[in-house]
């Protein structure tokens, strides 16, 4: 989700690693490149090759299929966050089971 | 040669070829705009300062060819299948060109393709078992680590092909090394020991030890070959160090013409191998003890031979893929 979010506006696989890294999450070229290539085998990417200056670079971006995904994808996180909100909600409710903070 | 363009050639060897073109492009570009955002933080360093740095944030050119190969369920893992593979190779060819001529020489007959069958089979379990084992475990595994079956071939060098075949290949020294060791302790742990098993179904299932090195052998020709055994272990330590690296080639072409010579000096030497002895064939029957008295004195040069053959071509077609894989423009 956080690849196809940081390729709706055209990047690179290097691109998407430093936005990434910013934000503070570290994605090893490993699980990168073979993700993006997923990614386009299932319609959710197109690419193209651009040359500029003396070298060739591979542009992703995120296709209609690929937005569509994004989309369930966020749905079905705030149907996550709501759901677990909601057993916390329970949990604290009950007096003598501790909260998720106690535990912790 | 610089560090991206190494990095781009051990990529390039261990990619599916279908991938090989597309993903090293792609990832070299990344790889080049990552260079130059490093730059600007540090104009003063030198290029391949600069390379090392980039190339020391990323994951290792075999790791990263690996995630690009669909995750399967492996008895044997990646790293020690070349090992196994080749270990695997030499055992079944061993097991086949002595049991065959055998079942040639006395007839073909159903106990002599059941001894074939129940050889091979066994070879195959017990090879598979113990690489299983190196491979599953966690002290073993950590041998295949010393033993440097985990390291890429990040130090490949496309050197002169035409002077030295095959010894820049990794997977070959790293045979060989192993092969070292594994002489090296046998010749001087258990010399009386080193045979062929030979599996036998009539009156019994019975499995006996066909000693191969005569007595003369246990002498001064297992010294040299011990000593040369301990020379190809010195040499590939030595190699760590950069300023002998760099004579590799030339060193490497003493280091094969001295094995080449010993090789043939151990051939012409009619000494090396065990002639069975009445005490030894007195439990096989009579067709068997006739053919091994008849043929096992020259049994075992032609195995060594077809060895050494087998080297060769095996040399000659590594460097053929050498060449069209980390070289297009040589072929």
């Amino acid at each position: 989700m956080a690849v196809l979010m940081h390729l709706r506006v055209e990047n690179h696989g290097y691109g998407v690693r430093q936005a990434l890294a910013q934000a503070g999450v570290s994605l090893k070229e490993g699980t990168l490149y073979p993700m993006l290539r997923r990614l386009e085998a299932q319609g959710a990417l197109t690419s193209r090759w651009d040359a500029t200056g003396d070298r060739l670079r591979k542009y992703y971006s995120l296709s209609e299929q690929g937005s569509d995904l994004l989309a369930a994808l966020r749905e079905q996180r705030a149907l996550l966050i709501g759901l677990i909100d909601k057993l916390e909600g329970m949990v604290a409710d009950e007096p003598n089971v501790p909260t998720l903070q106690e535990t912790e | 040669m610089t560090s991206f363009d190494k990095y781009a050639k051990t990529l390039s060897y261990f990619l599916p070829s279908k991938l090989r073109k597309e993903v090293v492009r792609e990832v070299m570009s990344d790889l080049y705009a990552e260079l130059e955002a490093e730059r600007r933080l540090t104009p003063n360093d030198t290029t391949e300062a600069l390379m090392k740095r980039v190339l020391a944030r990323h994951e290792s050119p075999r790791v990263l060819a690996r995630s690009f190969v669909a995750r399967r369920s492996e008895l044997i893992g990646w790293r020690v299948y070349p090992v196994y593979k080749w270990t695997l190779g030499i055992s079944l060819a061993i097991t086949l060109l002595t049991v065959v001529p055998l079942s040639l020489l006395s007839g073909l007959h159903w106990q002599m393709l059941a001894d074939l069958t129940l050889s091979l089979i066994l070879v195959f379990t017990i090879v598979t078992l113990v690489f299983l084992a190196i491979d599953q475990f966690g002290p073993l595994q950590r041998v295949a680590d010393a033993m440097s079956l985990n390291q890429p071939i990040d130090s490949v060098e496309p050197a002169d092909l035409g002077v030295h075949i095959g010894s820049h290949f990794v997977s070959y020294r790293r045979n060989r090394r192993l092969l070292a060791i594994v002489l090296l302790l046998c010749l001087n742990l258990v010399p009386g020991h080193i045979g062929l098993p030979i599996l036998s179904i009539e009156p019994s299932v019975q499995v006996a030890m066909y000693p191969i090195l005569s007595a003369t052998f246990l002498g001064t020709p297992r010294l040299i070959l011990t000593l040369w055994c301990a020379l190809v272990l010195l040499w590939d330590l030595l190699l760590t160090s950069r300023r002998v690296a760099r004579f590799e080639a030339e060193s490497e072409v003493a280091l094969q013409f001295i094995g080449l010579v010993l090789g043939f000096a151990l051939l012409i030497n009619g000494h090396i191998f065990a002639v069975p002895d009445a005490a030894m064939t007195a439990s096989y029957s009579d067709e068997l003890r006739i053919t091994m008295n008849t043929i096992a004195p020259y049994l075992f040069k032609i195995l060594v031979v077809a060895l050494w053959l087998g080297w060769i071509v095996k040399a000659w077609v590594f460097c053929v893929r050498f060449k069209r894989r980390l070289l297009p423009h040589a072929v």
